[in-house]
């Protein structure tokens, strides 16, 4: 067709009929028809981009006001947001480093924990068949239902109890012994510390890892495992030799899965904390649009924000593929 | 040569008595560590001062370790109410009174009574009674704060001294930013001769000005949609101190900030006057408040008294546009002397429950701004409702 | 007769082995749920029926003025009889299904739009575009809501802004100050009858798009790149259309890719905790209120902790409902491909 039609066309036309399709074989891409595409996509990535630009132009400016006019490109590049944030992120004793280490800690912990735990789960829910499966994974899984503000009270009150005080002289631990008269000095607060924090972050971390997870383990063949249970080998080394590393990729997206997760949370070390040395950087971005709503230092903000989206886009950049097939593969066999 | 000797002796003496008045650190007793909260936002007038005066206290007070947490003001009556009542929280945290009454009763506040006896003597009557709920003292006073004019002498060179000429100025154009809101817009009640409570604290609201205040208002909204204008105190924030808007209607808190924007170029002046009578905002005083859980009172009370202190407060006064509470303070400021006067027909905030009446039923304003709500019926409804 | 013994006995050790085993691997993360998941979860049924509020918090459950008040917290939620304004429970939840309804009736077929847009043998720059198209998915939340509702003010705001350019463009001089996120009368009265949606329903419905799509894409790519190209040459041969083509092969192989997608979607949607939080809180008169909000507005704000254990346990029937639902018609759908 093509032949037969070239002979007759202008060279404008022919010109805007080119194949652009470096494909060979396929189907033909007219020069005209690549154009028209791709203005579709440069708008549609505007529309991606345009937030985007307007926050890290934000980032850019020097001063904390937002500009009158819609300003999408740097008009200055000024670095005196971040080195105030990155100087003094808050009005708090705390330094930025130090609030860099409090969420890593908090993601990196929780997130292996609650991984640890819930791969054996995932596994025996998996690969082995026994009377009380289904009723255990209903019980697993039903905890996600419950909108997570909901359990923060018992948890509050949970934590809250484990305290260790300083009865003028004598330490009692609650909730197993009190003070004789008030409360004495608390030295330490379960409720008022990462460590409790991250315990109570565990428990929405956990149902979610042994879906994901049992969704991933059930897409690993059964060979391999039968195989070594043949050779003679038990259960625990099947799972310990040969499952687990296996699986060690799909582990590593659960990971960081969770720690994405847990590096945005901040309503419950919000409603737990007290002490700012124990802050996150999280808390601290919601602590900057916490006070009056348009006095938000939004320089300061913006580059706020972009410091605590960087981990998050890189790593979800990296696993992009992993992510979507895990959170789809799930969903379906359920 | 006795006489030399004597003389000796009482220069030694004076010297003496003047070496530790000037000491003055060496006096204090607090010691420990004492946790207070504050809700200043982060790089404004009010918290760069309160950090200079820490660092002095540090020199002041060299037996205690004041440690300080920044709460955002719209979650640090929660903070403290949850951890105090599930046993921990700050030894002190200073706010405005605004829930005094209801925290007191509901046993969140240490009652310093017997604590603070006869170390008030420098605060004003009005500040202390501002602190206390039904004889009893709970804090101890820092500043004074009402909704005051503020205005861009370039812009306006004589702030509207009634709601008439406000109203006209709206009209004509002069972009003003007034604060719509059952707070800010209280003192707009007695302008018309209206009063929300009796003197038994029965609401009696649809009684008077306080519909006619509101129909007024509403006429005002209008012209702020109609022009685009800022419509609470956030907004107007910006226009304001880059000269855009010639009047705004704050509380004082935002003095320092203001001022640091405008320097000479602002002014302040009560809310205007009308057919009523004065404006009477809601006067409230900042202070600061006991934790009952706390295991180190008398520390804290010497940080409290020594922040709220001549010294101190003169530096808030300067700095951050505070109105002391504490009388010793010279006034040179005639910005400061402009809030006082403002203040002086003021209507002192009440701490009895039935404040809870006003709030729960006077805050839907939107009825009477957006969906068009008569003033008259919605304050009818309101007071009917109130009186339930 | 001793060898049988020996291994009957043998094979009753496997056996027990075998029964054990999957419990014991099970114990760790029960053991871990008993206390965090399992013990909150029944503490919070016993408060719901109660009056837990701050003076309870001290001594919990334990507390001297606590009060059994039954079924009053689930009567007051359901009836109106909270000390709340412009709460009605009936119509939060009509809000927040059709919230998230419409959220994913946009999002699935403009992400399958853009990733067969995205598909189109020979377009240039596709690694590009693929990558770009996914940052809004990587930016946390928080961030994401405040720029959003920074981007829909009045006076500030990039919607404004960009609104007042265009009209420029057409002669107009003064600046476009649509108030986004306050305004109280919605734009089309009749929309959802009990419950009128205000303007910044439209607003955070923009909002969520931009945010929603690209994951919509993602998803839809990965199953578009196995669907087999011979498929469309042999429609083509048949001289079916491009249209012809997409409904009868691209949409029918793509549905069991999308449907756990959409799912995952609606679910998002309909506890989307940030937009509503930072950009409306609520929205004017809690017209934008979903159910997940009002229960942080319960605990953090009110402080009825009692009612706040209520509301939970009736959002959870609420979930479970649409997750037996959407159960459902997943395996439905399941079926009708098969």
């Amino acid at each position: 067709m093509t032949a037969h039609t070239e002979s007759t066309k202008n060279p404008i036309v022919r010109f805007l009929n080119m194949n652009t399709s470096r494909e060979v074989g396929g189907r033909e891409l007219p020069l005209w028809r690549q154009i028209l595409l791709q203005v579709l996509c440069l708008v549609i990535a505007a529309e991606v981009l345009f937030p985007i630009m307007y926050i890290v132009t934000l980032s850019f400016s020097s001063r904390e006001t937002r500009p009158a006019s819609l300003e999408l490109i740097p008009t200055e590049i000024s670095f005196a947001a971040y080195k105030q944030v990155i100087d003094r992120p808050t009005a708090n004793p705390i330094t930025f480093i130090e609030l860099l280490r409090n969420s890593f800690l908090l993601s990196v912990g929780v997130g292996l924990a609650a991984l640890m735990i819930a791969v054996l789960a995932a596994y025996a829910f998996s690969r082995f068949k026994f009377k009380l499966r289904s009723v255990l994974m209903v019980l697993v899984f039903v905890p996600l239902l419950m909108p997570a503000i909901g359990l923060s009270t018992p948890l509050y009150l949970l934590m809250n109890s484990f305290r260790i005080a300083d009865c003028g002289g004598a330490i009692a631990i609650s909730p197993f012994a009190s003070c004789a008269v008030g409360l004495g000095k608390v030295m330490f607060n379960l409720r008022d510390s990462l460590l409790g924090v991250g315990i109570a972050m565990i428990s929405t971390a956990l149902p979610f890892a042994v879906w994901n997870l049992k969704g991933y383990l059930d897409t690993i063949p059964k060979e391999l495992e039968e195989a070594a249970a043949i050779d003679g080998a038990d259960p625990n080394q099947v799972f310990f030799q040969i499952v687990l590393p296996l699986a060690l990729p799909q582990l590593a997206v659960t990971f960081f899965l969770g720690f994405i997760g847990h590096w945005q949370e901040f309503a419950l070390p919000w409603l737990f904390l007290t002490q700012p040395e124990s802050y996150t950087l999280s808390m601290t971005l919601y602590n900057m649009t916490g006070q009056y709503a348009n006095s938000i230092p939004w320089n300061r903000f913006a580059a706020m924000a972009i410091i605590v989206a960087l981990p998050v886009a890189i790593t979800y950049i990296a696993l992009q593929k992993q992510i979507v097939s895990g959170l789809t593969s799930g969903g379906v066999k359920g | 040569m006795k006489n030399k000797f004597n003389l000796l002796i009482s220069l030694i003496l004076i010297s003496a008595f003047i070496l530790t008045a000037c000491g003055g650190g060496s006096g204090s007793t607090a010691t420990g560590e004492v946790t207070f909260w504050h809700a200043y936002g982060t790089g404004s007038a009010e918290e760069v001062a309160l950090t200079a005066i820490l660092e002095q206290a540090k020199e002041d007070m060299p037996n205690v370790t004041i440690n300080v947490l920044q709460v955002p003001f719209n979650d640090i009556y929660n903070k403290y109410r949850t951890d105090v009542a599930s046993g921990g929280g700050p030894d002190m945290f200073i706010a405005p009174n605004d829930s005094l009454g209801d925290d007191a009763r509901a046993g969140l506040l240490a009652d310093i009574t017997e604590l603070a006896n006869g170390k008030l003597g420098d605060y004003g009557a009005l500040a202390v009674d501002g602190m206390s709920v039904e004889g009893k003292l709970y804090g101890i006073p820092e500043s004074l704060k009402a909704v005051a004019l503020w205005y861009n002498k370039d812009l306006v060179a004589t702030p509207p001294a009634t709601t008439d000429e406000l109203k006209a100025l709206m009209e004509a154009g002069t972009p003003v930013s007034l604060s719509y809101g059952c707070y800010h817009h209280y003192g707009f009640f007695g302008s018309f001769g209206g009063k929300v409570f009796d003197d038994s604290w029965k609401v009696v609201a649809d009684q008077g000005g306080v519909a006619d205040a509101m129909s007024y208002l509403n006429d005002l909204y209008q012209i702020s949609v109609a022009n685009g204008w800022p419509k609470n105190d956030g907004d107007g924030l910006a226009p304001f101190t880059e000269g855009n808007m010639a009047i705004i209607t704050n509380g004082n808190w935002a003095m320092g900030d203001y001022r640091k924007a405008l320097g000479d170029k602002l002014g302040v002046a009560p809310l205007p006057a009308g057919p009523g009578g004065a404006a009477t905002p809601l006067l409230g005083v900042d202070g600061f408040y006991f934790n009952p859980n706390s295991t180190n009172l008398e520390s804290a009370l010497e940080v409290a008294l020594y922040l709220t202190g001549k010294d101190a407060q003169t530096a808030m006064m300067n700095e951050a546009g505070h109105v002391p509470a504490n009388t010793t303070v010279e006034v040179t400021d005639p910005l400061i002397q402009g809030l006082l006067d403002a203040f002086e027909t003021a209507y002192v905030r009440p701490q009895v429950p039935q404040l809870g009446n006003y709030w729960s039923n006077f805050c839907g304003t939107d009825q009477v701004f957006e969906a068009g709500v008569p003033a008259a019926d919605w304050v009818a409804e309101a007071t009917t409702n109130a009186n339930k | 007769m001793a060898s049988t013994s020996m291994i009957e006995r043998a094979k009753k050790k496997s056996d027990f082995r075998k029964t054990v085993t999957p419990y014991m691997y099970l114990v760790p993360a029960f053991l871990v749920m008993a206390v965090i998941t399992f013990y909150p979860l029944i503490y919070q049924v016993v408060v719901s029926f109660t009056d837990f509020q701050t003076k309870d918090l001290l001594r919990g459950l334990a507390s001297e003025k606590l009060n059994q008040v039954g079924v009053q917290n689930y009567v007051d939620i359901l009836a109106g009889g909270l000390p709340v304004q412009n709460f009605d429970f009936f119509r939060v939840l009509t809000y927040n299904l059709w919230w998230a309804i419409t959220n994913v009736a946009l999002h699935v077929p403009a992400g399958i739009v853009i990733a067969v847009l995205l598909n189109t043998p020979g377009l240039w720059m596709k690694r590009i575009y693929r990558s770009l198209y996914i940052l809004p998915v990587v930016i946390p939340p928080l961030v994401v809501a405040t720029v959003w509702r920074n981007i829909f003010d009045e006076q500030y705001g990039a919607m404004n802004q960009f609104l007042t350019s265009a009209a420029m463009l057409f002669g107009s001089i003064d600046p476009v100050r649509i108030r986004w996120l306050e305004d109280f009368t919605p734009p089309i009265a009749w929309l959802l009858p009990n419950g009128p949606l205000t303007l910044a329903y439209y607003a955070m419905m923009i909002a969520n798009f931009w945010l929603g799509w690209p994951f919509m894409t993602l998803v839809a790519t990965g199953a578009l790149q196995s669907i087999p190209k011979d498929l469309y040459e042999a429609a083509s041969i048949d001289g079916a259309s491009a249209y012809q083509q997409f409904m009868n092969i691209t949409v029918p192989l793509l549905r069991p890719a999308m449907i756990p997608a959409t799912i995952y979607g609606f679910t998002t949607s309909f506890n989307l905790f940030s937009f509503v939080f930072f950009m409306t809180g609520g929205g004017p008169a809690r017209s934008t209120e979903i159910l997940v909000t009002f229960a942080y507005d319960l605990v953090r704000n009110l402080r009825l902790y009692g009612a706040a254990a209520a509301f939970s346990v009736i959002v959870f029937f609420v979930a479970l409902i649409i997750f037996l639902i959407t159960n459902r018609l997943t395996k439905a759908t399941e079926n009708i491909v098969e």
